[in-house]
């Protein structure tokens, strides 16, 4: 009697004898060091999120200084315009000094 | 205290558990690693596959549906991260060998291949590596990870007759490869 395999096409007999060899062939397992490695991956990417709480301090702070300024100005342009009155009224006293031919 | 099911591990991962994380990598890294080896037939790459699967599992924990079961997520995912590191891999084939036809073949020696197995395991590696993607993650989902074929069903998204129709292409690819690879070897063997 002849063996089964020799009734089998050549490609037929390879995968059947692949496969079987594929079932008794151990699971691959990753090295020791990929948990750390994973773990170190996480701990830059909460690293990566710590900067964004920080953006949002920096925003707020940029807001105050905004604001800061806004009310800066506000004041610089308030003043500003009192001294213009001022000057105004002093330069009419000076041209009022000058009017000697009358 | 019973051990948490994976599930409740998932939970606690989406609440930001690293604990929790490491108990489901004990459970599951096997799994990721060996997938993600079988379809990038490199330890290197295969680490790095299974970092950034772990990485995304952290981070989209609390997206995930108890529809299905987690090691169906996680595969998956897996899937998914394998194939786009051989897309990757594929480009920058096409820019270093732009003469090349055929696909670049990496020369995989499974690392728990027993010596007089090796050549054989290498015939059939390199055949998978040629199947296309969808018979290639039925094949490898079947047959190296050994799921049931409704849970490849559920993984890949397609229907139970589907995944048996991906599968009898897959095999015929493969025979068809291996035939190519080894001409003589069957009735080398067989006699």
């Amino acid at each position: 009697m002849q063996p089964q395999n020799d009734m089998k096409t050549d490609g037929q007999f390879e995968l059947e004898d692949a496969l079987e060899q594929l079932k008794k062939l151990p699971r691959a397992t990753p090295p020791p060091d990929l948990l750390g490695r994973i773990e170190s991956r996480l701990g830059k990417v909460e690293a990566k999120v710590i900067p964004m709480k920080q953006w949002r301090m920096i925003a707020a702070a940029a807001c105050v200084l905004v604001a800061l300024n806004v009310t800066a100005l506000s004041n610089y342009l308030n003043s500003a315009s009192q001294q213009t009155a001022q000057y105004d009224t002093s330069s009419d006293a000076l041209i009022s000094d000058f009017q000697l031919y009358e | 205290m019973p051990e948490p099911n994976n599930r409740e591990l998932l939970q606690d991962i989406a609440n930001g558990n690293a604990l929790a994380l490491r108990t489901l990598y004990g459970r599951i890294s096997g799994r990721v690693y060996n997938t993600a080896l079988s379809y990038v037939q490199n330890e290197a790459d295969a680490e790095e596959i299974t970092q950034d699967v772990f990485t995304k599992i952290w981070r989209s924990a609390g997206s995930f549906k108890a529809e299905s079961q987690v090691t169906t997520w996680v595969y998956r995912i897996t899937v998914n991260t394998s194939l786009t590191a051989l897309k990757k891999r594929e480009r920058r084939g096409l820019f270093s060998a732009l003469s090349a036809q055929e696909k670049e073949v990496p020369d995989f020696h499974h690392p728990n291949a027993v010596m007089e197995d090796r050549e054989t395991s290498r015939a059939l590696f390199s055949a998978i590596y040629r199947l296309p993607d969808r018979q290639k993650t039925a094949f490898v989902l079947s047959y190296v990870e050994e799921l049931p074929r409704q849970q490849v069903a559920e993984v890949m998204n397609l229907s139970l007759k589907a995944i048996e129709s991906l599968l009898m292409r897959a095999k015929k690819g493969l025979r068809n490869g291996l035939t190519t690879d080894y001409p003589n070897r069957g009735n080398a063997t067989a006699k």
